[in-house]
């Protein structure tokens, strides 16, 4: 029985724990078991609003390109593919499987069913008082494969 | 979709949400719950591995979330020892200057591990005296 020690400094490692998603699941299921889908929506709204603060302001100031590199960089971090078009006034996203719920399923728990809010919520709410709109052109429930489209506001 | 890299603030944000709901009892309610659905693989490694159990599961944890901590296992001794230097937890939330952390943040550390530890056998202590600077003590001694 030896005595073990380890010893790491942040600079060690690379920050990236996906059993985060499954923990965001459970938060998104439980909020809906026990306050209802419309908490989850009142929930996601109070966190985006909080912390895409100085992403919403940064598109007011840049305009979709700040949005596209937002996602872009999001996505690769996940390690996930995603085709990006864009022009001035929009931005059309196509994620092909979402690694969020990709890692759900391979752990074999359940996507909760309001975990499409996590993008339709979240986005909304980033975009709103902006010159933007949003919709999910697309969205698959298995994979959470989705098209997302933002546009200037006609 | 919410990255991994963002849940901190989106699990900040529900302890607050949720204390708006019901109060402090509510947030507690929820760590519990949390307790019970998320933590099955520390709960199996102690049972599997005793107090080696504990270095197993942080082992991983601590270097997938890329703290800044010392880990110490005595098994002769009975104790496990978690010395955090900087929590990237409670770290990033002072580092958002944009958020506000919820002002109890660090206790579901303590409710969420001592609700699997104790039961298990262990006695778990955990000093939070110093968490306003992201970092803590964990003590696990085997009874």
């Amino acid at each position: 029985m030896n005595k073990l020690v380890m010893r790491r400094k942040a600079s060690d490692n690379v920050y990236f724990h996906p059993q985060f998603h499954i923990a965001m699941n459970m938060i998104i299921d439980y909020i809906e078991k026990n306050f209802g889908k419309k908490a989850v929506r009142e929930y996601l709204k109070q966190f985006a609003a909080a912390c895409y603060k100085p992403l919403k302001e940064k598109i007011k100031k840049q305009g979709l390109k700040a949005l596209a590199g937002y996602i872009e960089q999001l996505y690769r971090k996940e390690g996930a593919k995603v085709k990006i078009y864009r022009e001035t006034d929009l931005l059309k996203v196509s994620i092909k499987k979402c690694p969020a719920v990709s890692y759900i399923r391979k752990k074999k728990q359940p996507v909760s069913r309001s975990f499409f809010e996590t993008t339709k919520t979240i986005y909304e709410t980033i975009l709103e008082s902006t010159d933007f709109e949003f919709k999910v052109d697309k969205y698959d429930r298995k994979t959470g494969g989705s098209v997302l489209i933002f546009r200037r506001k006609e | 979709m919410i990255s991994c890299t963002d849940f901190i603030p989106a699990y900040s944000e529900f302890f607050k949400f949720l204390e708006k709901k019901g109060g402090k009892q509510t947030v507690i309610k929820f760590w519990e719950y949390l307790s019970d659905r998320y933590l099955k693989d520390l709960k199996k490694l102690v049972k599997k591995h005793g107090l080696k159990g504990c270095w197993v599961y942080w082992a991983k944890t601590l270097n997938e979330e890329a703290a800044d901590f010392k880990m110490e296992l005595d098994e002769k001794n009975g104790i496990f020892k978690i010395t955090m230097f900087h929590c990237p937890s409670k770290g990033k939330l002072l580092k958002l200057k944009h958020i506000e952390p919820y002002k109890d943040y660090c206790k579901h550390c303590d409710v969420l591990y001592r609700r699997i530890l104790e039961p298990s056998g262990f006695c778990y202590k955990i000093d939070l005296s110093n968490c306003e600077k992201a970092r803590c003590k964990i003590n696990v001694i085997k009874r």
